[in-house]
């Protein structure tokens, strides 16, 4: 037996290694599909030659250096992001239901984005950090604000969860729909914001958002081992010697961090933090650093996939991908909520 | 000496109206030496320590007691470092708990129950306990494994290494947390209520259990409910009623039919080993 796990332990961590590179072979796919299809020869030739400049560029080169390859990688970005912020809120909430849009962690990035639209941060390097900035603190305050309150209630319940989520979500949505209203002569950029999409990206704002999505990374994975004890309960952890309240804040912090970087790049897309995670617990069990690794990888492959959908569904029209990811994902939502309702009784 | 618990004026409070603990002072010797008086148990521990060295392997099996909120989880959770005391000082094997950054390699503590948000496989779950661990994967070495595999066994549950924890009953979670406690390997060992889900033979099994391993120097404090288990397993005793110390000391001195009625508002009567609530009219 005891051999049987180390080796299936081993495969784990070979199939995680392999997921994250999935996402690589598949943007060829969707990138070569489309409007208008592009060999997957061709797609490689014109990928390999590299980008010259705009005017001397032939229609399939413009349409894979500007529309498509800026789009599928920042669809990876977000589906990565989003997987993994959702692991690490279910993981600190020790609820399988969290996650950055249900507890209205990415609503409260959302407000962020509207109030710097609003103050005139455009898409400059300066005004991106501006929003992205702005983004990251309606982010960051939300989820401390459901942290202390939860922790403060000391149980957290599935409707604790809940319903502080709804509640928040439905506060921060209602102020960012004031704030469209009295001006609506930006409405439409918002409107976009709030339903989710990944069209109308550019290099500038993936380039830009690539070292903190990165870094918000790579701190979460630092925090793995931590949030493995911290799912156990906070004393516990603190038995294991786990600095508890660090470690959270740490974990909310990266967390916070790249899912703001994820709405300022698309907007609110739900579901995926929810939807990802919990079938890679599923399939693959609950030690974080794994968890983080599969979600990452899986979630990539299904936002690429998702936002195939959205851009080809209704061709030549186009789908926001967050209603996109809303219909897919509350059946599924749906399902979690009766089967932990089945356990509990 | 060595002390297994030395309590210095300990207070704790969760809010300021009422005090969970008010100043606990006590202290509990790491084994207990043996005197004539004790008549516990006798034929059996001078048999299965007459090979070894009776004083020197062995370790000391106490016991809290006392009703409903008197304060024992919060005794036992400042003895594990989890609540910091609102005054006073306590140390636990001679080492201020609250203050060391890992306490993990001097005590395991094992909670009452433990709720989950999703499902964690038990071997997962019992190698977090195993401090040599430490990969951001969670890459295991066969050692860690070993001894995994060992606390499984002596509570001969080996084959539930690959069930779900979300899926156990009441009972076998509370074997799950104590075997991961067990695995840690600790000197000390921290329970509260180690028994209570369990039907009878796993009580009689665990006890059984934690008495031989007190033999081998583990050091175990117990939050108990049952009276006569107490009075039956534990060396040392403490009690404790609205937040003070009621008594502490050998059990045999503490256990009995006054202290029971006082400490619980409930008359007893000894019969042989046992004490039996008696009805007043």
């Amino acid at each position: 037996m005891k051999r049987d796990y180390f080796a299936a332990r081993r495969g784990k961590i070979f199939l995680a290694a392999l997921f994250l590179l999935l996402p690589l072979p598949a943007s060829l796919v969707y990138i070569s599909h489309g409007l208008i299809t592009i060999p997957f020869g061709e797609v490689l030739r014109i990928l390999a030659s590299g980008f010259v400049s705009a005017e001397t560029a032939t229609t399939q080169e413009l349409v894979i250096w500007l529309i498509r390859l800026p789009r599928v990688c920042a669809g990876t970005l977000v589906g990565a992001g989003l997987a993994i912020t959702g692991a690490a809120y279910q993981g600190i909430f020790r609820n399988r239901l969290a996650d950055p849009y249900m507890t209205g962690v990415s609503a409260g990035a959302t407000l962020g984005c509207t109030i710097a639209i609003l103050l005139g941060f455009d898409s400059s390097v300066f005004g991106l950090g501006g929003i992205t900035l702005f983004s990251f603190c309606g982010a960051l305050v939300t989820s401390l604000l459901i942290f202390t309150f939860i922790a403060a209630s000391r149980r957290v319940s599935h409707t604790a969860i809940l319903l502080t989520g709804i509640s928040i979500n439905l506060f921060l949505s209602g102020l960012v729909s004031l704030l469209m209203f009295l001006n609506r002569d930006k409405i439409e950029t918002i409107v976009l914001w709030t339903m989710g999409s990944l069209s109308g990206l550019n290099w500038q704002k993936i380039l830009f958002a690539l070292p903190l999505l990165c870094a918000g990374l790579t701190g979460l994975f630092f925090c793995a081992r931590p949030l493995d004890y911290l799912v156990l309960g906070s004393d516990i952890a603190r038995v294991h010697g786990i600095a508890v309240k660090r470690s959270t804040f740490l974990i909310i912090l990266f967390s916070s961090l790249v899912t703001s970087v994820c709405v300022s790049l698309s907007g609110i897309v739900g579901f995926v933090g929810l939807l990802i995670p919990n079938i890679v617990r599923l399939l693959f069990g609950s030690r974080s650093g794994l968890v983080f690794a599969f979600s990452c990888g899986l979630g990539a492959l299904f936002l690429q996939l998702a936002d195939f959908l959205a851009r080809t569904l209704l061709s030549p029209a186009e789908l926001p991908l967050g209603i996109l990811t809303s219909i897919i994902g509350v059946p599924f939502f749906i399902f979690l909520v009766l089967k932990k309702t089945e356990q509990s009784a | 000496m060595n002390l297994f618990l030395d309590l210095h004026d300990i207070s704790f409070a969760y809010d300021k109206k009422k005090p969970a603990l008010t100043s606990i002072s006590l202290r509990v010797p790491a084994r207990l030496p043996r005197d004539e008086n004790s008549d516990e148990n006798t034929n059996e521990t001078i048999d299965e320590n007459s090979g070894t060295n009776n004083d020197e392997g062995s370790g000391i099996f106490v016991s809290i007691i006392g009703p409903n909120g008197s304060g024992k989880t919060t005794l036992l959770k400042i003895l594990a470092g989890i609540l910091p005391p609102a005054t006073g000082t306590a140390l636990l094997l001679e080492t201020p708990v609250t203050r060391i950054p890992d306490p993990s390699k001097i005590l395991a503590y094992v909670p009452q129950t433990l709720s989950l948000g999703f499902s964690l496989s038990v071997l997962d779950f019992i190698l977090l306990g195993i401090p040599t661990e430490k990969s951001l994967t969670g890459k295991v070495t066969g050692q860690t494994a070993r001894k995994a595999q060992e606390a499984l066994k002596l509570l001969h549950i080996e084959d539930y290494a690959r069930r779900d924890i979300l899926k156990l009953s009441g009972g076998e979670k509370q074997k799950i947390i104590l075997t991961k406690a067990l695995a840690q390997e600790t000197p000390a060992l921290l329970l509260d209520e180690p028994i209570t889900h369990l039907d009878l033979a796993g009580q009689i099994e665990i006890l059984d259990l934690l008495k031989k391993l007190t033999k081998k120097n583990k050091k175990i404090i117990a939050i108990m409910h049952d009276i006569n288990l107490a009075a039956r397993y534990s060396d040392y005793t403490i009690m404790l009623k609205n937040g003070t110390l009621f008594a502490a000391g050998k059990t045999q001195h503490i256990i009995t039919e006054q202290s029971i009625q006082q400490c619980f508002s409930v008359p007893v009567k000894r019969a042989g080993d046992f004490f039996i609530p008696i009805k007043t009219q």
